[in-house]
């Protein structure tokens, strides 16, 4: 950095001559002019597929960009020689690379959503296990306010490499409900009860068509699949959610139709000892000889 | 008690709902909605000037959450090429309370139904369009008018070469029209005009009044047809 001392500036300073001069800021006017102009319409431009302020702040940092490059250029038309700074400017680009990773990372991610559009704001999303309303868009995050009220911010990069579910993507969503009945009971009356109630509400769409059928034969039970369409508006959705389960336990009630609830039987491998207090020796054997209950003491 | 849409002053009786007005002082009335009996809706009103009953689009219920009404014919009509057919289709329309103030302005201080309410997916669901969904009989006469619809007449005109099947109609709230007639429960919409332009796709275009006699009702604001001509566009099928 020898070429920055004080006898070589005064002789740079001394080898300068008027026109030179004269040249750089014309040169220098003429560029910021051509920089505010490109920043104008690449602002016009980026406007057309990002948000307001990822247009405004690309833009803005492609002009800075441009003023850098003018700048060094009429320096170096004056003979000025740039080689110290641009070298020390390099290595504070690589340090600021690896420092700012994660945030170009996030920068990118969010350019790349922004031109992708899986979601807008307004819309109600699941990304990763976070599962709310879109509020807010930014070049860096993303952020949501989820059913409980909590505001959560994810990092763009985080969402780009995310699975993203958009509820809102489409007009209409499936819901599903499984609903027991006992072995014992008439799977095709149960499944007229259930159609019933399911074609009264509503918010349960007539196209398409609800589907239900007996889909597993449970361990305490006959397991039947209720498949209905609903507006994906979540209000909606979710009244059908609340509404339809309970009208179809009762409904099942009403007509005498038995939901199981689950039962296991325990089996010991050895004979139990029952000792009740005040009785003592007292054995309550199961039906099939072994013994069945708890043991005490 | 009047029987029939229009003004009414204490008490109308609508199938099982039955409306009153009830003068809790000078300039301040009570409205009540009875369903069986029941009261189930009650407001305090200050200084309305009058109230009067409409049929009302049948997309409010339960909630609005779209403006369209899906009509699906329980007998397709088929039409050959280039032909047409007029026929009626009976729509649903729910019954609304209007209340006016001072210079006619206006509010819904109610809506119900005597019809069940149900919704249908047009076309995919994705890019479809969730509608209002009645079923009715194509009738080749004008049905006799009953409470809770409205006499729909749609000139079927088919454009295409061969013949074609029409089983639903798409109508759009938002420029449909409602008439209805004093003191009657006859209501109508205006003449449809449904031109399939290929066996899977239709133009609506929305016409004039069919009943001479019929007043029309006064749309709220978000409900007020566009100025130009507007139309329907079925993309999605209309079998």
């Amino acid at each position: 950095m020898d070429g920055l001392n004080l006898s070589n500036i005064v002789g740079i300073v001394g080898e300068i001559n008027v026109l030179r001069i004269m040249f750089s800021i014309v040169l220098i006017i003429v560029g910021v002019f051509v920089a505010s102009l490109l920043r104008m319409l690449l602002y016009k431009l980026f406007i057309r597929f990002f948000p307001e302020p990822t247009s405004r702040n690309v833009s803005r940092a492609i002009y800075y960009i441009v003023i850098f490059v003018i700048g060094v250029t009429a320096l170096g038309y004056l003979g000025i020689d740039l080689t110290g700074f641009m070298v020390a400017g390099g290595i504070i680009g690589i340090i600021l690379g690896f420092a700012l990773q994660s945030t170009t990372a996030n920068l990118f991610s969010g350019l790349f959503i922004y031109w992708e559009k899986p979601f807008k704001p307004g819309d109600l999303v699941r990304i990763g296990n976070v599962e709310g309303w879109v509020t807010d868009l930014t070049v860096m995050s993303t952020k949501i306010v989820g059913f409980d009220g909590v505001k959560v911010r994810i990092p763009n990069r985080t969402v780009f490499e995310s699975l993203i579910s958009n509820y809102y993507a489409t007009r209409v969503r499936r819901i599903e409900f499984v609903v027991g009945i006992a072995y014992k009971e008439d799977a095709e009356k149960a499944y007229e009860v259930l159609h019933e109630v399911v074609k009264k509400h509503p918010l349960v769409l007539v196209e398409p068509e609800p589907d239900i059928f007996v889909y597993e034969l449970g361990d305490s039970g006959v397991n039947i699949l209720v498949r209905v369409w609903v507006p994906s508006r979540w209000d909606l959705t979710y009244r059908v959610m609340k509404d339809l389960l309970w009208s179809m336990k009762k409904a099942l009630t009403e007509h005498g139709i038995e939901i199981p609830f689950i039962q296991n039987d325990v089996w010991f491998r050895t004979p139990l000892r029952v000792r009740i207090e005040g009785v003592e020796g007292l054995n309550i054997s199961s039906e099939r000889g072994q013994k069945k209950g708890w043991r005490k003491g | 008690m009047a029987t029939g849409y229009g003004v009414f002053e204490d008490k109308v009786v609508i199938g099982n709902y039955s409306v009153e007005l009830e003068k809790i002082e000078e300039g301040v009335i009570r409205y009540k909605r009875f369903h069986n009996d029941e009261l189930v809706v009650s407001k305090t009103l200050f200084k309305p000037t009058r109230f009067e009953i409409v049929p009302f689009y049948p997309i409010f219920l339960p909630e609005r959450f779209t403006n369209y009404i899906l009509i699906k014919l329980d007998e397709r009509v088929h039409v050959h090429g280039k032909g047409e057919a007029l026929i009626y289709v009976e729509m649903p329309v729910d019954i609304a309370v209007y209340v006016y103030g001072p210079y006619r302005k206006f509010s819904i201080v109610d809506v119900f139904t005597l019809n069940e309410v149900k919704y249908a997916l047009y076309g995919v669901p994705d890019r479809g369009i969730i509608a209002r969904y009645a079923v009715s009989h194509p009738y080749t006469f004008i049905p006799e008018p009953e409470l809770g619809k409205a006499t729909v007449l749609i000139n079927i005109r088919n454009r295409y070469d061969d013949w074609v099947e029409v089983g639903k109609i798409l109508l759009d709230a938002h420029i449909l029209r409602l008439f209805y007639v004093p003191n009657t429960w006859n209501a109508y919409t205006q003449a449809i005009t449904m031109a399939v332009n290929s066996p899977v796709t239709a133009t609506i275009y929305y016409g004039r009044r069919i009943e001479p006699k019929a007043r029309r009702i006064h749309d709220p604001p978000d409900l007020r047809p566009p100025r130009i001509m507007a139309k329907t566009e079925m993309l999605w099928g209309i079998k």
